[in-house]
């Protein structure tokens, strides 16, 4: 049992921190009030060696390292608690394959690996990849896509609409979940690395959101796309199971407790707002009998923060150690972000009117907090994903 | 390296406390106080009971984590005598660090070492802002007087020696906080001490409490804590924390047992022709109870380490970790009676006893309140301390 951070993990803290800091949060609120954040400053942070730490964390150990000292897990919700206390927004924009670099990661070819991540490679420019599952009429219920996909030749058409895409309009590729025969269920799905250009792939509108405004969610839409067999991900040999649902699921076991651990940075973003508040207002508050309700408000933000993120690094521990930590990745991301958003609320309350005025970032954070208990998986969904290790020696549960 | 793992000498220290858990303790749950004298034998020679405590005093010197894996095995045994069993408990952690090497020695040697207690007498029924209603006067040959009524001690009866909390008045006119050590057996108790036993309680009748009431008892200079003079406010609070903190383990114990009950029950019991648990409400509730736990049982390790490595946040973490399990045990035995509906409420099944002993568990440690307040305190003003008119009277509802 320990809780030291390694000198590398604690390097990681400081100096994200440090870019969180000085760096995004001085053009945070001015990147929410114009939707995005601007290519010059992006590339600033690459070249500054901000990655999207994210979805890239290095999946196999270095050469030399041995199972138990794999730490990169434990690394990576550290660094993104960080990010995200800057901004949150800021790290789903961050240059890269976002959620699309798992699938090929896990489930690409060499050869798709090698073409589809050669873009990122480049140091002086912008590039982006993108995960392309939600459709209007399949949201938690992933199941249910209905974007088709007929094998054509050397090629599959697809058609279909994909929505709520993270950064789906700038992406290089996406890759396109789709059903080669819908009453196939789960067996019936494929992926795509569907690229930009490609005839009949579309952007459709931009969304306007509650909350993480500066970044990019649009609609995609597919029409007779023809996409060569190539771009089957995997190519045809990986889907003689049911590995291609298989392949979208094992991207939310690898970024729950990272989801997690940006909902904590958000909350304590915003526990720290306000615990500073009622340090400045505090000559006005102390005769007030608000002033206790005040402090053992601190007092419980401050708890189920930290409560939160040990669940975090939980189930990031037990994914360097290469144990099963679904249950605990469920947990972490279900807990992580309704205490987030009850700590979000908490910090408004303890502003009053003042936690509501637009210059203030922490009715940002309120907004930006809440898709965190959405996408990923709803907290309905990892409330089914923990009851099924629990119960899974029901039949049929 | 952060790591959450049980192992090495941590493992073998919970093995021990589950076995004795599962084959004495949860036989014997709801025994009441009669079974208690037969388990205290074979509680003994487990060797668990100084484990936090230094060799000097007979103890085993293992630190604050081993002590709350240990509990937490203990109270998902059965809580009751778990309470029951602790000793020297909370008494040997105050004396330990509030009394001289010479006074820990000499009090808490023969608790250790022939399974004699001591009792805490802390609470008040009108607590006073800032200090204790009950008085020590120094007299003239440098012993103290003790006046007033102390309520909710545990083992009052069954008590070899109490330790007292009372504000001091010297002679020199110095007022402070202070603890005394009084003679508790029957036939050693000084004049003017009674003791009052309490009716039956909500719950934890294995370890009963009594009223201690103190109308002009003499004890010797000898009699108070003199350890930590310079700091004792400090002390206590450090040492409060410390207490608090193994309760908030016990609670995990406690929680961690009715949620793996009421998941077993939701597997088993069918309603609508299906196990409960494939209705949604059942199964979420669950989900959340099991998270619960987790939760609750991160912040003990957290605290406990914080602790033994001596960082300066610890009283922080631990009042995090009391604040979260009273929270928490609550509202885990109170769900799991009812997921077991009718059957939760009927003393067939365990799950109502765990319900009332969170209730009452959580009312003899910390008042969760407390601790969120003290945390916030210390955000806001980067201290809380307990002196005698100072910034932290809540804590004087403590019971103990």
């Amino acid at each position: 049992m320990d809780f030291t951070l390694t000198p590398g993990q604690e390097n990681i803290r400081q100096l994200t921190h440090w870019i969180a800091e000085h760096e995004i949060r001085p053009v945070s609120l001015e990147a929410d009030r114009q939707h995005h954040f601007p290519d010059p400053f992006l590339l600033k942070l690459k070249q500054m060696g901000v990655s999207q730490g994210a979805t890239e964390a290095e999946d196999r150990p270095a050469e030399g390292a041995t199972k138990r000292s794999k730490q990169s897990n434990r690394s990576a919700v550290i660094g993104a608690e960080e990010m995200a206390w800057g901004d949150a927004a800021l790290i789903l924009s961050l240059p890269g394959p976002g959620l699309g670099g798992p699938p090929i990661r896990l489930t690409g070819t060499k050869e798709q690996q090698e073409r589809f991540f050669a873009p990122f490679a480049k140091e002086d420019e912008l590039h982006y990849g993108a995960y392309g599952l939600t459709e209007p009429g399949a949201g938690s219920d992933v199941a249910a896509i209905r974007t088709t996909a007929k094998k054509d030749g050397h090629h599959y058409v697809l058609s279909g609409r994909k929505c709520y895409i993270t950064n789906g309009a700038r992406a290089d590729w996406v890759v396109i979940f789709a059903t080669v025969n819908p009453a196939l269920g789960r067996a019936g799905h494929r992926a795509f690395v569907v690229e930009k250009g490609t005839p009949g792939f579309t952007v459709g509108k931009i969304e306007q959101k509650m909350g993480l405004r500066a970044s990019e969610t649009a609609e995609l839409v597919l029409e007779d796309c023809r996409v060569h067999v190539d771009n089957l991900l995997g190519g045809e040999q990986a889907y003689a199971s049911t590995d291609g649902f298989k392949t979208a699921m094992k991207t939310f076991d690898n970024t729950r407790p990272l989801v997690a651990a940006m909902a904590v940075g958000i909350g304590r973003a915003a526990y720290e707002r306000a615990r500073d508040f009622a340090k400045e207002a505090y000559w006005l508050a102390r005769p007030l009998p608000r002033h206790a309700w005040v402090q053992a408000l601190l007092g419980k933000m401050e708890r189920k923060l930290e409560a939160a993120r040990l669940l975090v690094w939980k189930a990031a521990s037990m994914a360097d150690l290469g144990l099963p930590n679904t249950k605990e990745a469920s947990m972490s991301k279900a807990y992580a972000a309704e205490v987030a958003q009850a700590v979000t609320i908490d910090a408004l309350e303890v502003m009053g009117a003042a936690g509501n005025r637009g210059d203030q970032l922490v009715e940002k954070w309120f907004r930006d907090v809440k898709v965190y208990d959405i996408f990923e998986g709803t907290g309905q969904i990892q409330r089914i994903v923990i009851a099924k290790r629990l119960f899974e020696t029901l039949k049929s549960f | 390296m952060i790591s959450f793992e049980i192992d090495g000498e941590l493992e073998l220290f919970r093995g021990a406390a589950r076995t004795f858990a599962e084959q004495v303790l949860r036989p014997a749950a709801r025994g009441g106080r009669e079974v208690l004298p037969q388990l205290l034998g074979p509680f003994r020679e487990l060797g668990l009971s100084g484990l936090d405590l230094p060799e000097e005093v007979g103890g085993l010197a293992q630190g604050l984590m081993a002590k709350v894996v240990v509990e937490e095995e203990l109270a998902a045994g059965d809580l009751g005598q778990t309470v029951a069993l602790s000793t020297p408990g909370a008494f040997g952690t105050f004396v330990q660090r509030l009394g001289t090497q010479e006074q820990a020695q000499r009090i808490l040697t023969p608790l250790l070492s022939f399974g004699r207690r001591g009792a805490v007498a802390w609470s008040e029924a009108h607590p006073r802002v800032g200090s204790f209603q009950t008085t020590a006067v120094e007299t003239d040959d440098g012993g103290f007087r003790l006046d007033g009524e102390k309520i909710g001690v545990r083992f009052a009866e069954a008590a070899d020696v109490f330790l007292v909390f009372a504000r001091v008045e010297r002679r020199s006119g110095e007022r402070h906080l202070g603890a005394l050590v009084v003679p508790a057996r029957p036939e050693e108790r000084p004049a003017g001490l009674t003791v009052t036993p309490w009716d039956k309680e909500l719950a934890l009748d294995e370890a009963p409490s009594a009223t201690v009431s103190f109308a002009g008892v003499v004890v010797p200079p000898s009699a108070r804590l003199a350890g930590a003079d310079s700091d004792f406010d400090v002390r206590v609070l450090d040492a409060l924390a410390r207490i608090g903190l193994v309760g908030a383990a016990r609670e995990v114990g406690l929680a961690r047992v009715a949620a793996e009950t009421a998941q077993h029950f939701a597997a088993e019991r069918e309603a609508f022709g299906k196990p409960i648990a494939h209705f949604q409400a059942i199964a979420f509730t669950v989900a959340d109870l099991m998270t619960r736990v987790e939760v609750m049982r991160g912040l003990v390790h957290r605290a406990a380490f914080a602790f033994d490595q001596g960082e300066p946040d610890a009283l922080r973490r631990a009042a995090y970790a009391i604040a979260e399990a009273h929270e928490g045990v609550m509202a885990v035995t109170n769900h799991a009676v009812q997921i077991h509906g009718g059957a939760g409420f009927v003393q067939d099944y365990p799950v109502e006893k765990w319900m009332r002993e969170a209730k009452a568990h959580m009312s003899h440690a910390w008042p969760h309140g407390v601790a969120d307040l003290l945390v916030g305190r210390l955000a806001l003003e980067g201290q809380a301390t307990l002196t005698e008119d100072g910034p932290l009277p809540e804590l004087q509802p403590i019971w103990l």
